[in-house]
């Protein structure tokens, strides 16, 4: 009884958002691995393709997983 | 001024402080991996060591998936769920050890080349070898996050050494991103 209503005040308070944004996130940099694998095997010299890929990777990572906008911001960003 | 010096005192300002301080040693560090990626690129620019390439998709797969789990181990403690958070920091710490072994236990005796052979081999154990060592040091950093969190000292509004991890670990994987189709995919295999 106390694990269900707790479970429930988690999805409420937008911890099932937070996941959700992180298998969106996870989902999504597999897919531009997969296609940085597949640019990789078949062209040698497109290397453009491959940082651009490498970057837009990264920016997700920064932004989303390590949350840099915590360090831009107050700790009124701060879940209390 | 006892107001602002209790502010300086409390929880928030030292999690602040101690936050912007983490991001200045990340940039750093990062300083160091855009000389490695530099020097890849001025010493073989288009050519490639012909490494295994279906085990450089493995280990970087498993390194996201890693990243996934401790951003799901952050999000849980942030929310007071222990339970998950433990859980969430094994996962990590496993799919940490699996990526070292791929690239140390199986990369490493199966690449063209030994240490110090040529430039190349300089820079490819080089760059991977100093991303293996910051892998080991997060995998240590999670193993003490994890045995910290089983003793229950970190809740919803103090877990800031948890966070530290996280981002750590996510820094590590950021520099695998580029590292990646830097060693494995770019140029031509020679």
């Amino acid at each position: 009884m106390e694990e269900k209503s707790k479970a429930e005040e988690l999805n409420n308070s937008g911890y099932k958002e937070d996941k959700n944004i992180g298998v969106a996130v996870f989902l999504l940099l597999i897919a531009l691995t997969i296609g940085e694998f597949l640019i990789g095997s078949i062209a040698e010299d497109w290397s453009w393709p491959l940082w651009g890929t490498a970057i837009l990777k990264a920016a997700l990572i920064i932004y989303y997983f390590m949350h840099v906008t915590r360090v831009l911001g107050s700790s009124q960003e701060e879940r209390s | 001024m006892t107001t602002q010096v209790e502010a300086q005192g409390s929880y928030e300002f030292k999690t602040e402080s101690n936050r912007l301080g983490l991001w200045l040693f990340i940039i750093s560090d990062a300083f160091v991996f855009a000389g490695l990626l530099v020097s890849r690129f001025y010493l073989f620019a288009g050519e490639r060591p012909e490494l295994n390439q279906w085990l450089g998709f493995i280990v970087t797969f498993v390194l996201l998936t890693s990243s996934f789990f401790m951003y799901r181990a952050d999000i849980d403690i942030s929310f007071g769920n222990v339970k998950g958070f433990t859980r969430n920091i094994l996962v990590t710490i496993i799919l940490g050890i699996l990526f070292l072994v791929g690239v140390v236990g199986l990369e490493w005796p199966t690449a063209p080349f030994s240490v110090g052979e040529n430039a190349m081999s300089s820079i490819f154990f080089t760059m991977t070898g100093m991303h293996a060592l910051h892998v080991l040091s997060g995998v240590i950093f999670l193993i003490i996050i994890y045995r910290n969190g089983k003793k229950g000292l970190y809740s919803r509004e103090r877990h800031f050494p948890v966070e530290a991890a996280a981002i750590y670990w996510h820094f590590v994987d950021v520099v695998w991103v580029f590292f990646y189709p830097a060693l494995y995919l770019m140029g031509r295999a020679v």
